[in-house]
C-alpha cells in the first residue's frame, strides 16, 4: 500500500527526527565559530570594523547579516527549529518511554529472551520451590518482584529505575524552558546604565539599544560614596559604592555594593560597572603661610595654619582677612598654545584663591605642581598677597557606573539549568533493570529455571549484577535439592 | 626435558630495549641540565623548573606508552605507568606550591591553565585505570598533557593579583569543572584516535592529514612570512620578561636569516608529500618515500631554530638595531612545529606497524562504549561549566550571556559533544562518523584555550 502522507505529516516527521537534531547542532556550531572569529558589531569599537575589514569584505560579511550573527533573523530561526525539532523527536519518542513506566512487561516467554543478552538456565528437581528461592534472591537485592500467573506456571518479574526512562525527556524539556527564558529576556529584558557622582540621586536609566532612551524608574538611587581599593603596586583590589534606594520620599534599602555584589530591588540589578573621578574637588587641604607685604622672609616667620576646606567655602585667616577657592582645576596643559583639561585624576592642578580683606578682593592662583613659581596676582584690589598658599591634599569627588538589569526570564533560566543537570546525571548513571523469572521444560523432559535479565545502560556492570544474583539463585535452589548433574547452562 | 635454548631476542624486543635505553639517557641529560638551570640561577622553588621535571617525566611516558603500543612488549609501558605517578606527585605538589605562592588559586594566567589542565588530564587517565586500561589511554592522552606542560615553559609565569571581576567563589567552581570537562574530552579524543586505528583508518590517510597540516603549519609560521623566505621572531625583554611592544597592536620582530627558507623548505616538502598521497594509488607509493625526509627536513627545522634562538642577538628592521629573542617569543609556533613533529612520528610508527598495533587493540564496541561513557561524563561538566559561567557572569557583569567569545567557543565545544551523544540513535551514523565528532570536539576545546585567547580579544582574554 503506497504511503502517502500529507505534507503536514511529512513535515513533522522530519521534525521528529534525531538526524536533524545532529544536522540543526552543526549548522549552529558552524554560525557560531563565525560569530566568535567575524569581529561583531555590537562588540566593536568605533570605527574598528573599517579598520579590520577590507570595504569589499564588510560588504559581503554585512549581505549575509555575519558582523551581527547572534541578533540575525536566520540565528533566531535557527534557534526555533531546533527548539520546534527538540519538541517534536520528544513528543514523538515520549509515549514508547512512557509505556515502560505504566505497562512494564511482567510476561516474558521464549521469543523475547532470544533477544537477551543475560540469561541463564538452572535445571530444577520436580520439587524446588523456585518461585519463593527466586523472589528471595531479589527481594535481597533490593527489588519488589510481582508473581503473575502463566499457563504453564507462573512468571515472576521485578525491575528497579523505570522512572529513569523520563530522564531525556525532562532534559529536552528543561532545555525548551531555557530557551523559553533566554526568549523572554530577548523580548522584555533590558540593560541600562546610571552615572551618579557622590552625592547625586536619580531615578532615570539609560537604555543601551539601538537607539537609546532614558527609562524612569518607580524609585530612585542615590550614591552616598564611592570609592577604589587599591593593591600595593597600585591596580584595582576592588570597586566599592555606597548605594541608597530612595521610593516616595523614604529610604527603603541600601548597599554597599562590589564587583560581584550587585544590588538588587524589584526585580531589578544594580552593578558596579565603572568607576572615576568626576574631575571636581571635594575637599581641599591648604597649608597658609603669612608673609610680610613687601618684606622678605625673616627667619621669625609667623607660624602657618593648616585648613580643609570644600571648594567655595570661606574660611577665616584672622578678623579682617577671609578667603576661599574659587575654582580648581585637577589637571590642565597648555596645548597647541591653549590651556586644556587633560583629566579629571588630581595630577597637574591649578587653584584660584579669592583673598578677601574688609571690602578689597584679591586673586591669587597658585599652580602646586610647579611650587617655584611664586602665586600669580590676579584680579583684585589688594596690593600684594600677604599670604602663602600650599595646597596638601586634595579628596575628589568620584562617580560610580552602574548597569542595570532587568532579566524576567532569569527564574526560568536557572529552574531549566538545574534540570538540565540533574536530567544528564540520572540518564547518564542510573539504568533500568528488569529481571523475570519462569519454568521451561528441557529436552529431557526436566523443568528448568530460565532467570534473564535486561538493563538499558551500563551493560558491563549489569553483566556483574546479573551474574552475582544468577549465582545467589542457584546456591539457593541447590540448598533446596538440583539435581546432582545440574549445571547452569 | 633439560635443554636451555638460547632465544634470540625478537625485534620487537630490541626495540623497546633500545628506546627505553634512549629515552631513559634523554631524560637524565634533561633533568641534569634542568638540574643545573636550577643550581645557577639559585631558584629551588620556582614552580616552572618543577614543571620541567614533570615535563620529561610525561613527555618519557608518553614515548614508552607509544612503545608498548606498537611493539606490543608491556614493559615500556608499566615504565610508563610509574613514570606518571612520579610526575603526577611532583605535578600536584608544584600546584599546591603555586596556589600558596600566589595567595589565589592557579586558575587565572595562561600558564596557570595549562598547569591545572594538564594536571586534570593526567588525573583523569589515572582515575580511569579502574575499568580502562593505562595501556589504552595513555599514547594519545600523555602527549596532550606533556604539550600543555610544554606551554607552561613558554608563557609568563608571573602571579598578578586579582582583578575585582575575579574575586568570587564562582573562580573556583567554574575554572575546575571547566579543567575536568576539557580533560575528559581529552580523554576521549585519545580513544578516538584508537577507534579510527581499529576501525581501519589507512595509514597513508593519517599520513595525508599529518603532512596537509603540517604543510600548512609551516607556512603559516611568521605570519606566512616564510613564504617569502623571511622568518621573524618578536623580541625578547630578558629584563621585564616579556615581548616588546612598539605600539598597541606592534610587536618588535626580529629577522632570523636563513631560518624563513629552511622553514619554507620543509612546508614545500610537506605539502609535496600531501600531494602525492591525495592524487591517487600510483603516486601513494611516491608519497610513502617522500614521508621520512619530511619527518628528517621537520628535525631539522626544529634544530635550527632551536639553534638560532639560542646563538645571539638579529636585526630588527622596525628599530635598525639588534635585538635579543628567547623561546618564549613565540610559543605557540614552537609548539605546533613540537605537534606536527610527534603527529609525524605516530604516523611512521603506524605504517610501519599498523596489522601489529590494530590487533592488539580493544574491540571496536568497546571503544565505543569507552567513549561514550567518557563523553557522557564531559558534556555533565560542560553543561555545568556554561551554566556557571552564565550565573557568574551575571553576578559579576551584570548579564549572564554576552555572546563574548569565550562564552560561545564553550558552547561551539558544548554543541558538538550533544551532537555526537545523539549519533548513536541514528541508523548508520554509529561508529566512525560519531568518532569524528568527538575528534572536532576537542580541537573546539583547543580553540576556546588559545584560539580564543590569542586570536581574538575579549572579556576572556587569559592574557592581556
Amino acid at each position: 500500500m503506497p504511503n502517502s502522507k500529507t505534507a503536514l505529516e511529512r513535515a513533522f516527521a522530519a521534525l521528529s527526527s534525531v538526524k536533524l537534531a545532529i544536522v540543526l547542532l552543526v549548522i549552529l556550531a558552524v554560525a557560531l565559530f563565525l560569530g566568535t572569529i567575524i569581529l561583531q558589531w555590537p562588540q566593536a569599537e568605533p570605527g574598528q570594523l573599517e579598520r579590520l575589514y577590507a570595504p569589499q569584505t564588510i560588504r559581503l560579511l554585512d549581505f549575509f547579516g555575519l558582523f551581527d550573527v547572534f541578533h540575525s533573523w536566520w540565528f533566531l530561526a535557527l534557534l526555533t527549529l531546533l527548539a520546534l525539532n527538540i519538541a517534536f523527536c520528544s513528543i514523538d519518542r515520549f509515549p514508547a518511554a512512557w509505556e515502560y513506566l505504566v505497562r512494564p512487561k511482567k510476561l516474558a516467554d521464549e521469543n523475547f529472551v532470544s533477544s537477551l543478552e543475560h540469561v541463564t538456565r538452572i535445571p530444577l528437581s520436580p520439587a524446588s520451590p523456585y518461585g519463593q528461592a527466586a523472589e528471595e534472591v531479589l527481594r535481597q537485592a533490593g527489588y519488589k518482584p510481582q508473581t503473575t500467573p502463566t499457563t504453564s506456571g507462573a512468571c515472576i518479574f521485578a525491575q528497579a529505575g523505570a522512572w529513569t526512562r523520563m530522564a531525556p525527556y525532562v532534559i529536552h524539556v528543561a532545555l525548551l524552558v531555557i530557551l523559553l527564558g533566554g526568549f523572554i529576556d530577548g523580548l522584555w529584558g533590558y540593560y541600562g546604565y546610571l552615572e551618579l557622582s557622590e552625592g547625586e540621586q536619580s531615578d532615570r536609566i539609560r537604555i543601551s539599544s539601538a537607539q537609546p532612551t532614558i527609562k524612569p524608574l518607580p524609585f530612585a538611587i542615590r550614591c552616598e560614596a564611592t570609592n577604589v581599593i587599591l593593591y600595593p603596586d597600585g591596580s584595582p583590589k576592588q570597586y566599592w559604592s555606597d548605594l541608597v534606594v530612595v521610593e516616595d520620599g523614604r529610604e527603603v534599602a541600601r548597599k554597599r555594593i562590589e564587583v560581584n555584589a550587585p544590588l538588587v530591588y524589584r526585580d531589578l540589578r544594580f552593578y558596579q560597572a565603572n568607576f572615576g573621578s568626576t574631575g571636581r574637588a571635594q575637599q581641599l587641604t591648604l597649608r597658609v603661610a603669612p608673609v610680610g607685604a613687601g618684606r622678605p622672609r625673616t627667619a621669625q616667620a609667623l607660624p602657618a595654619r593648616t585648613f580643609t576646606l570644600a571648594p567655595g567655602e570661606w574660611v577665616a585667616l584672622d578678623a579682617d582677612t577671609r578667603f576661599q577657592v574659587a575654582e580648581f582645576i585637577p589637571d590642565f596643559e597648555v596645548r597647541g598654545g591653549r590651556l586644556r583639561l587633560r583629566s579629571p585624576e588630581p595630577r597637574n592642578p591649578a587653584l584660584r584663591i579669592v583673598l578677601r580683606q574688609r571690602e578689597k578682593e584679591q586673586d591669587v592662583f597658585i599652580f602646586p605642581r610647579f611650587p617655584d613659581l611664586p602665586a600669580q596676582a590676579g584680579a583684585g584690589n589688594l596690593a600684594a598677597a600677604d599670604y602663602r598658599f600650599e595646597l596638601l591634599d586634595v579628596k575628589m569627588a568620584h562617580f560610580t557606573g552602574l548597569q542595570v538589569a532587568y532579566q524576567p526570564g532569569q527564574g526560568l533560566l536557572a529552574w531549566g539549568s538545574v534540570v538540565v543537570v540533574v536530567g544528564l546525571v540520572i540518564s547518564f548513571f542510573l539504568a533500568h533493570r528488569r529481571f523475570w523469572v519462569w519454568l521451561e521444560e528441557t529436552e529431557a523432559g526436566l523443568p528448568a529455571l530460565v532467570f534473564a535479565g535486561h538493563a538499558n545502560k551500563h551493560t558491563l556492570s549489569f553483566a556483574r549484577h546479573f551474574t552475582a544474583l544468577s549465582e545467589q539463585l542457584r546456591t539457593r535452589l541447590e540448598a533446596a535439592g538440583l539435581p546432582a548433574a545440574g549445571k547452569l547452562i | 626435558m633439560g635443554e636451555t635454548t638460547q632465544v634470540r631476542p625478537t625485534k620487537a624486543k630490541r626495540t623497546q630495549l633500545g628506546v627505553l635505553t634512549l629515552v631513559a639517557v634523554l631524560a637524565v641529560v634533561l633533568l641534569a641540565f634542568n638540574l643545573l638551570r636550577m643550581l645557577r640561577a639559585g631558584d629551588w622553588l620556582s614552580v616552572t623548573h618543577w614543571l620541567f621535571f614533570v615535563l620529561v617525566a610525561y613527555a618519557a611516558a608518553a614515548v614508552l606508552a607509544i612503545t608498548t603500543m606498537v611493539t606490543g612488549e608491556t614493559a615500556p609501558a608499566r615504565v610508563a605507568y610509574r613514570l606518571t605517578l612520579l610526575g603526577f606527585a611532583v605535578h600536584a605538589l608544584a600546584w599546591v606550591w603555586r596556589y600558596y605562592q600566589a595567595g589565589q588559586p592557579p586558575f587565572v594566567s595562561f600558564f596557570e591553565i595549562m598547569m591545572t589542565f594538564a594536571l586534570a588530564v593526567v588525573l583523569l587517565l589515572l582515575l580511569s585505570g579502574r575499568w580502562l586500561a593505562f595501556d589504552t589511554a595513555a599514547p594519545f592522552a600523555l602527549p596532550i598533557a606533556a604539550l600543555a606542560v610544554l606551554l607552561t615553559q613558554l608563557f609568563p609565569h608571573q602571579a598578578r593579583p586579582l582583578v575585582p571581576a575575579l574575586q568570587s567563589i564562582w573562580l573556583y567552581i567554574h575554572v575546575s569543572v571547566a579543567m575536568l570537562g576539557y580533560g575528559a574530552c581529552a580523554l576521549a579524543f585519545a580513544l578516538a584516535i584508537l577507534y579510527l586505528f581499529k576501525d581501519g583508518l589507512r595509514s597513508s590517510t593519517l599520513s595525508a592529514w599529518t603532512t596537509g597540516l603540517g604543510a600548512f603549519v609551516y607556512a603559516s609560521l611568521s605570519g606566512f612570512s616564510v613564504l617569502r623566505g623571511v622568518y621573524r621572531l618578536p623580541a625578547w625583554d630578558f629584563s621585564t620578561g616579556s615581548r616588546v611592544r612598539l605600539d598597541e597592536n606592534i610587536l618588535l620582530q626580529a629577522e632570523i636569516p636563513y631560518l624563513g627558507w629552511v622553514f619554507l623548505a620543509t612546508a614545500l616538502l610537506l605539502f609535496l608529500c600531501f600531494l602525492l598521497y591525495i592524487y591517487g594509488e600510483n603516486t601513494r607509493r611516491w608519497a610513502e618515500q617522500v614521508f621520512p625526509f619530511t619527518l628528517a627536513a621537520q628535525m631539522v627545522s626544529l634544530a635550527a631554530l632551536i639553534y638560532a634562538i639560542k646563538a645571539g642577538t638579529y636585526f630588527a628592521p622596525q628599530i635598525a638595531q639588534r635585538v635579543t629573542v628567547s623561546f618564549h617569543s613565540a610559543p605557540l609556533e614552537l609548539t605546533g612545529l613540537v605537534v606536527i613533529l610527534g603527529l609525524s612520528g605516530m604516523a611512521m610508527a603506524f605504517r610501519a606497524k599498523q596489522a601489529a598495533i590494530v590487533a592488539r587493540l580493544p574491540a571496536l564496541d568497546q571503544l565505543d562504549a569507552a567513549i561514550y561513557y567518557i563523553v557522557a561524563v564531559a558534556v555533565i561538566f560542560l553543561t555545568l561549566l556554561l551554566i556557571t559561567g552564565a550565573v557568574w557572569a551575571n553576578v559579576a557583569w551584570g548579564r549572564y550571556w554576552g555572546w563574548d567569545p569565550k562564552e560561545v567557543a564553550a558552547l561551539i565545544t558544548w554543541a558538538i559533544y550533544a551532537a555526537y551523544l545523539h549519533m548513536r540513535l541514528v541508523a548508520g551514523w554509529r561508529g566512525r562518523k560519531a568518532v569524528y565528532f568527538v575528534l572536532v570536539g576537542f580541537l573546539a576545546v583547543v580553540f576556546t584555550f588559545v584560539g580564543v585567547s590569542f586570536l581574538l580579544t575579549g572579556l576572556h582574554a587569559y592574557v592581556d
